[in-house]
């Protein structure tokens, strides 16, 4: 028994052929019809316990027109009805206006990305996936007999998909992920304090010690509150790979896609070639990582995924781009030329592709050094695991202001005790410019942090304020 | 930091700080902050909260739960005091006490959660706004949201308002930028000490638990003293 039906991929294949030839019946110029069937399964844990476990499959079919420049969109669960589903495409692409030089991408070939399927994963049965969430459970009560996971789970996944197109895009995949995340609370002396940590992966993860380990290690570190007067002072912050990720992907993915930058809607708007973050960081979207979360053969419009060079030792080079919004911003006089990336991204049945990341990563030219090393050498300052309200950051301006849900001060180049919360505030692109060090990706923890932006630990060392209470 | 709230923040606050922890499904899951918190006096005097699903007009409002009960007003904080959670069946037998029609699923793909609909902070004895910043010397005035974030189980929050001004002896001075507010649950409903007279239902919008259900919040303009303004 697997996850995935047997001729799932050929059934998905076939429906797109009745919706491109109904579409062909109906003289569309340009069309493309894009499938994808889901399936999974997924165990929830509450207090200690698998609270519900649970199950299924969805998916649909849609259809993209594009005619003179006019876009039109449909979707159903099914190909039955095909002639439908055009005949409302149309009529929408009628109504829309035109973006001149709007066109569907030509096949330009592919190459598979590997590590992206595991049948392990298609393979798993309910039983295995719970006892995998008990032995999660019984680990972090062996750390630590005070812990218990109060929240989080185990999901599987499998999705098959299918894109056809008038250009002579013909393809087909399949990928697998396996997903677990765990709160880890200790409730004591009538505090209670959390940690949080997940691991993601395209195989079967069969290790969840480091995930564990570090959920109670930050149960157990932020317990440790020390007094702090109420003060408010600029102070170097090390965040680790998971405290930076919220405020590094609501800014720097906002104000890195190309039609903020070329309507001048981002911090970096009118700044190619020039410095923007420290000559020794760069940053790349790298839709062909091997087994990455956000890789595929092709993207959402079929076009190949690529390795796109964003800012290469401090300087902006790059933006991202799907087809629509590039023609759009052309025609708009915005900029003088643009081309899609290879960055369309669907997120299911029922939307046409949008401009999308793949894989963010970011990188130091400089010698990366642990965690451990980088507090030793930072002296004086905090180490944030998690910030709360990162979404509330202005991607505009690049200016922040959240709050701390689990933070500790460092003095003398050791972690002394945890403070109970404090506001950070800054500009986080400024912050970026100067004094900054990137720590060595700790292959022990999960690779992943915020989906598909890969970063390492960070030192600010300038531009941060922290507002401790 | 003395903070004044509008109705439309003061909604945001009460439905994610304080709403969010009274959902029954989180505190057996040992994820709020008011476990074991029933009968307490968890806030100020001045504090009453309902959650109606039955507000007229209300965006969030619903005549049956999505387990087939009638709905009615559940009041949850009364004059300080921590009245009920919220439940639906599951939780009402965990907790052994009466369910009261909580129960809201997204869709048919989803099981039903524990969920709120309407959920207000009712009004006070301050006439209006000028009369409840008349007594601050220095403070924060925020104005609605950008959105927040809520850790139910160690009850901290965050805001972040779309617009703030300085009060300075009791006028409203300078504008601010990018203001956040921030703190601790028990603690901030403890600091409250002033609520204008009118409570209004002020923001219609969709609450995220994992699924998504239309929800209405609001309330009257509220003072809290020491709150962490960044």
């Amino acid at each position: 028994m697997t996850l995935v039906p047997e001729g799932s991929q050929d059934r998905l294949l076939d429906g797109c052929e009745i919706i491109g030839k109904a579409a062909q019946d109906a003289s569309a110029p340009m069309w493309e019809v894009f499938a994808i069937q889901s399936y999974g399964q997924d165990v929830e844990i509450e207090r200690g316990r698998v609270s519900l476990a649970g199950g299924g499959g969805e998916g649909g079919y849609c259809i993209r027109v594009v005619d003179s420049g006019r876009t039109g969109f449909a979707y159903s669960t099914t190909p039955d009805n095909a002639a439908e589903m055009v005949r409302k495409a149309m009529r929408t692409c009628a109504l829309t206006p035109a973006i001149e030089g709007l066109e569907l991408p030509e096949d330009a070939g592919s190459t598979p990305v590997e590590g992206m399927w595991d049948f392990k994963v298609d393979q798993i049965t309910p039983e295995e996936l719970m006892q995998q969430a008990d032995q999660v459970i019984e680990k972090v009560s062996e750390l630590d007999s005070r812990a218990i996971v109060t929240g989080g789970g185990m999901a599987l996944s499998c999705h098959v998909g299918a894109l056809l197109t008038s250009q002579g895009i013909s393809s087909g995949g399949r990928i697998s992920s396996h997903s677990t995340g765990i709160q880890v609370s200790i409730d004591e002396d009538d505090r209670i304090t959390s940690g949080w940590s997940s691991m993601s992966s395209r195989s079967l993860v069969s290790d969840f010690d480091g995930m564990c380990e570090e959920g109670v290690e930050w149960a157990v570190s932020t317990r440790n509150l020390i007094d702090v007067e109420k003060n408010v002072e600029d102070a170097q912050v090390l965040f680790t790979h998971r405290g930076v990720s919220g405020l590094f992907s609501n800014i720097f993915c906002s104000a890195l896609r190309g039609e903020k930058l070329s309507r001048g809607e981002s911090v970096w708007s009118g700044k190619f070639g020039q410095s923007i973050l420290a000559p020794h960081l760069s940053l790349v979207d790298d839709g062909r990582l091997p087994g990455g979360a956000g890789s595929g053969t092709r993207d959402g419009e079929g076009l190949p995924t690529r390795v796109t060079s964003l800012i290469d030792s401090g300087r902006l080079v790059s933006g991202i781009w799907a087809t629509r919004d590039a023609a759009e911003q052309v025609e708009a006089g915005n900029v003088e030329s643009a081309d899609s990336t290879g960055n369309a991204g669907r997120g299911g049945h029922h939307s046409p592709p949008v401009t999308s990341f793949n894989n963010l990563i970011l990188s130091s030219s400089d010698r990366q050094i642990e965690r451990e090393s980088m507090i030793e050498d930072m002296e004086h300052g905090y180490l944030v695991q998690s910030v709360m309200g990162a979404h509330t950051a202005n991607p505009s301006s690049g200016d922040f202001s959240v709050t701390t849900s689990s933070i500790l001060r460092v003095k003398d180049g050791e972690v002394v005790g945890a403070v109970k919360q404090a506001g950070l505030s800054g500009n986080l692109p400024a912050a970026f410019s100067k004094d900054v060090s990137l720590a060595q990706m700790n292959k022990a923890t999960p690779l992943w942090s915020g989906g598909s932006i890969i970063v390492p630990d960070v030192l600010l060392r300038q531009g941060i304020r922290v507002n401790s209470s | 930091m003395n903070l004044v709230a509008d109705p439309d923040l003061t909604g945001v606050y009460i439905h994610e700080a304080l709403g969010h922890p009274c959902e029954a499904d989180l505190v057996a899951a040992g994820d709020s902050c008011l476990d074991g918190k029933l009968g307490e006096m968890i806030g100020d005097p001045l504090v009453t909260v309902l959650d109606d699903p039955t507000w007229e007009g209300g965006h969030g409002s619903f005549p049956v739960d999505d387990e087939g009960l009638d709905t009615a007003s559940r009041t949850l904080i009364e004059n300080g005091r921590l009245v009920t959670y919220l439940n639906h069946r599951e939780t009402a037998a965990y907790f052994d006490i009466p369910t009261n029609g909580a129960a809201r699923a997204q869709d048919g793909l989803h099981h039903p959660l524990v969920r709120m609909s309407n959920t207000m902070i009712m009004g006070g004895k301050h006439e209006d706004l000028d009369e409840l910043l008349g007594d601050v010397q220095d403070g924060v005035y925020a104005c609605g949201t950008r959105g927040g974030q809520v850790d139910t189980g160690r009850g901290s929050f965050q805001f972040a308002a779309q617009e703030a001004w300085r009060i300075r002896d009791g006028e409203l001075a300078e504008p601010l930028k990018d203001v956040s507010v921030s703190g601790m649950t028990l603690s901030i409903l403890k600091n409250v000490d002033g609520l204008t007279k009118n409570a209004v239902l002020a923001s219609p919008g969709f609450c995220g638990k994992g699924q998504m259900v239309p929800v209405g919040d609001g309330g009257p303009a509220m003072r809290i003293r020491d709150a962490l303004v960044g």
